[in-house]
């Protein structure tokens, strides 16, 4: 019987160690992200018991299989564990350099790919692929994630652990090999041996101990048989135990960390936070439009109709039709307010995309402002077009109320995975941050917190008395 | 005058229905989405009682985006008669581009709130089945504000933009006149001043006029 693999749900079989670790998914293939509640490594059920249970000695000779294989690659491993250490220091004064020892470092990750095979295969063992790599922009922090980057430095360690380990781990268990086959079977090809003189004079065939201790009788081939039989049946648990003593190493250092793990969790919960609370306003706005306004419009047909109607009629009092003049224009007004709450709340313009509703963004600024939007290459997610819209409205405030700008320029592209918004002015620049004012500041700050809930960036470009060019990087999705 | 009504929101088909039917007017027919309203409009010039006008909201099902600009472009290309007002929730140039990219002759784009504005909803449905043009004022706002910098319009006289928004909404001289409280002969001289600053050729057409000042306002389609 061979021992079947659970890829995912259900808690891991009797024989599985279970490291304490957290209980996130291995990732599953195609999806770039972890789930919850599968736990992070699964020993499938391995047949145990006696060396004449069923399949175990299939197990037996598949993890002596790992050993040899571990063994084989082992030297390798650990060269470039050594290049690995070596590199960073050694090319540090060439500072692009540095990006080859990143390089180097992050190739680690292919060695624990590999370790990861051997263990599913031969171990038995699933192991969670780790957290992928961060991309950062930047010379530095791109930098700064190659060289730390965690899971390459532990399998880097892997390949330098697994040398000592793979040597020992295979020299013993075969030394006993050696000794159970060719004990078992002394009996039949002692007779080629070349003869041996004891210190008494006579000549003997066989495997000797010592100077006159000879297996040539019967009694003692027997004994030398059940020695093999033993020494098989330490070969059997040596090979196990060290299989093991990998197995344990596999699942702490080549599987997701469980900070990693929670950081991808934690992630990914904000990111359907993000966009239920987006959904969310978008139906408030719909309700508000098909309800309220409608039935405020309805109301204000019907008192505009009535006031129409008194006004003609001959004998009317002026001062009712001035009170229905009245009601009137206040429920305008209140048609006004609702119109710029539900702006306000999630512009309708957006749902004919972006491009559309920042043109009628910039057509309401009383600044001159060209629009230009490049999105032929991806469609943002719907609320990250959100948040760049109301980036671009809040920027365009800035423009209108502190730059004494003539004109304003907001262009739009996706490029790589991310969405790229400018807005570029020609006041008088000075613009910061955490500039405080008496209008309780620029903004910037609750902007540029909106903009990291989906771990976009903002760069603010604003000498004093030069143009203004204010940055937004955002993810194309959310999640 | 017969009127078709295309509006998603029951409340708002109701009121306005029951509106112009106070005002005399009568509804042949009222729906929620644009396919239903080129059906309807079909079923009835088959009939051979094509409606004067049609009220169209442009935002309806499915999609929510532009259904009603769609299908009010489709009826005006098959049935040259029918006189279109597009209502809009909020001011779309794109929209009013396409609308009146062709010919502007019976053609109105009105926002929703301006129904409130009864006597005014009104006329403009009247002037749209006399054939004219009708703009939204807060259209015309935005336009003439994107505008601003042109030097052909800031060589115009305060009384002159004047003339020229409501010329852009699509009045008549008549009808400016009133607004202005100016004679018509007035109005006239504002009139040609404004071409002639404009570089824009006067005609007699309103519509043609509208076209003229829209595309000078660049609303290109």
């Amino acid at each position: 019987m061979s021992a079947t693999h659970p890829a995912a749900a259900g808690p891991a079989g009797p024989a599985a160690p279970h490291p304490g670790g957290p209980h996130a998914a291995p990732t599953a293939p195609g999806s770039p992200l972890p789930v919850a509640t599968v736990p992070v490594h699964l020993t499938a059920d391995l047949p145990r018991g006696a060396i004449w249970a069923p399949g175990v000695m299939g197990r037996t000779w598949r993890e002596y299989g790992y050993l040899f294989l571990a063994l084989l690659i082992a030297p390798f491993a650990f060269a470039y564990a050594v290049v690995a250490v070596v590199l960073p220091p050694s090319v540090a004064i060439t500072v692009v350099g540095l990006f080859v020892a990143g390089w180097v470092i992050v190739g680690g990750r292919m060695w624990a790919a590999l370790y990861r095979g051997m263990a599913r295969g031969m171990l038995g063992t699933s192991i969670a692929a780790p957290v992928p790599r961060r991309r950062r922009r930047g010379f530095w922090r791109r930098l700064g994630v190659l060289l730390g980057d965690a899971p390459g430095w532990r399998g880097v360690a892997f390949g330098a652990l697994s040398l000592p380990l793979a040597i020992v781990g295979f020299v013993v268990p075969t030394a006993f090999l050696a000794v159970a086959l060719g004990g078992v079977t002394h009996w039949f090809w002692y007779r080629w041996l070349p003869p041996q003189e004891a210190s008494d004079g006579t000549l003997h065939r066989g495997a000797s101990f010592g100077t006159d201790y000879f297996i040539d009788t019967p009694p003692r081939q027997w004994i030398l048989i059940a020695v093999g039989l033993l020494a098989f049946l330490a070969w059997h648990r040596l090979t196990l135990g060290f299989a093991h003593l990998f197995r344990l190493l596999s699942t702490s250092l080549l599987g997701p960390t469980a900070s990693s793990m929670r950081v991808a969790h934690l992630e990914q919960t904000r990111g359907t936070a993000v966009t239920d609370a987006d959904t969310r306003l978008r139906r408030i706005e719909r309700d508000l439009h098909d309800g309220t306004q409608a039935r405020l419009v309805a109301v204000a047909m019907q008192i505009g109709d009535a006031r129409d109607r008194l006004a003609h009629e001959p004998g009317a009092d002026p001062a009712t039709v001035g009170l229905l003049d009245e009601a009137h224009g206040a429920l305008k007004d209140t048609l006004t307010e609702l119109r710029e709450i539900a702006r306000g709340i999630h512009p309708p313009a957006l749902d004919n995309g972006l491009a559309v509703a920042l043109e009628t963004l910039a057509a309401r600024c009383p600044v001159p402002v060209t629009v230009d939007v490049d999105l032929a290459a991806a469609r943002p997610a719907p609320e990250v077009e959100t948040i760049a819209y109301f980036a671009a409205a809040e920027l365009l405030t800035n423009v209108v109320r502190h730059s004494g700008a003539t004109g304003a320029y907001v262009r739009v592209e996706a490029d790589r995975g991310t969405l790229w918004l400018r807005v570029r002015d020609d006041g008088r620049g000075g613009a910061g941050l955490g500039l405080p004012g008496a209008s309780g500041g620029s903004g910037l700050a609750g902007l540029a917190d909106r903009v990291a809930t989906v771990d976009g960036e903002l760069d603010v470009d604003s000498p004093a008395g030069g143009p203004t060019v204010v940055t937004v990087h955002l993810p194309l999705s959310a999640r | 005058m017969r009127v078709v009504i295309a509006e998603d929101s029951v409340i708002l088909r109701d009121g306005l229905g029951a509106l112009l039917a106070r005002r005399g007017h009568e509804v042949v027919a009222a729906v929620g989405d644009g396919d239903a309203l080129v059906r309807e409009v079909a079923a009835l010039a088959d009939a051979g009682a094509l409606p004067d006008i049609a009220v169209v909201d442009v935002r309806m099902p499915p999609g929510f985006t532009d259904e009603g600009l769609r299908a009010a472009l489709t009826l005006r290309e098959t049935y040259a008669g029918l006189g279109v007002l597009l209502f809009s929730q909020y001011v779309e140039t794109r929209y009013a581009a396409q609308l009146f990219g062709g010919d502007a002759r019976g053609v109105g784009y009105l926002l929703k709130d301006r129904v409130a504005d009864v006597s005014d909803f009104l006329d403009a449905l009247e002037r749209i089945a006399a054939g004219r043009t009708v703009l939204d004022p807060e259209v015309v706002t935005q336009l003439m504000g994107a505008a601003r910098v042109d030097p052909g319009i800031t060589r115009l006289t305060p009384r002159e933009s004047e003339v020229l928004e409501l010329m852009a909404q699509g009045r008549s001289n008549g009808a400016i006149a009133d607004a202005l409280v100016l004679t018509y002969g007035a109005v006239e001289k504002h009139v040609t001043s404004i071409f002639g600053k404009l570089d824009l050729a006067p005609d007699a057409g309103d519509h043609r006029r509208v076209l003229a000042v829209l595309r000078y306002l660049r609303l290109e389609a």
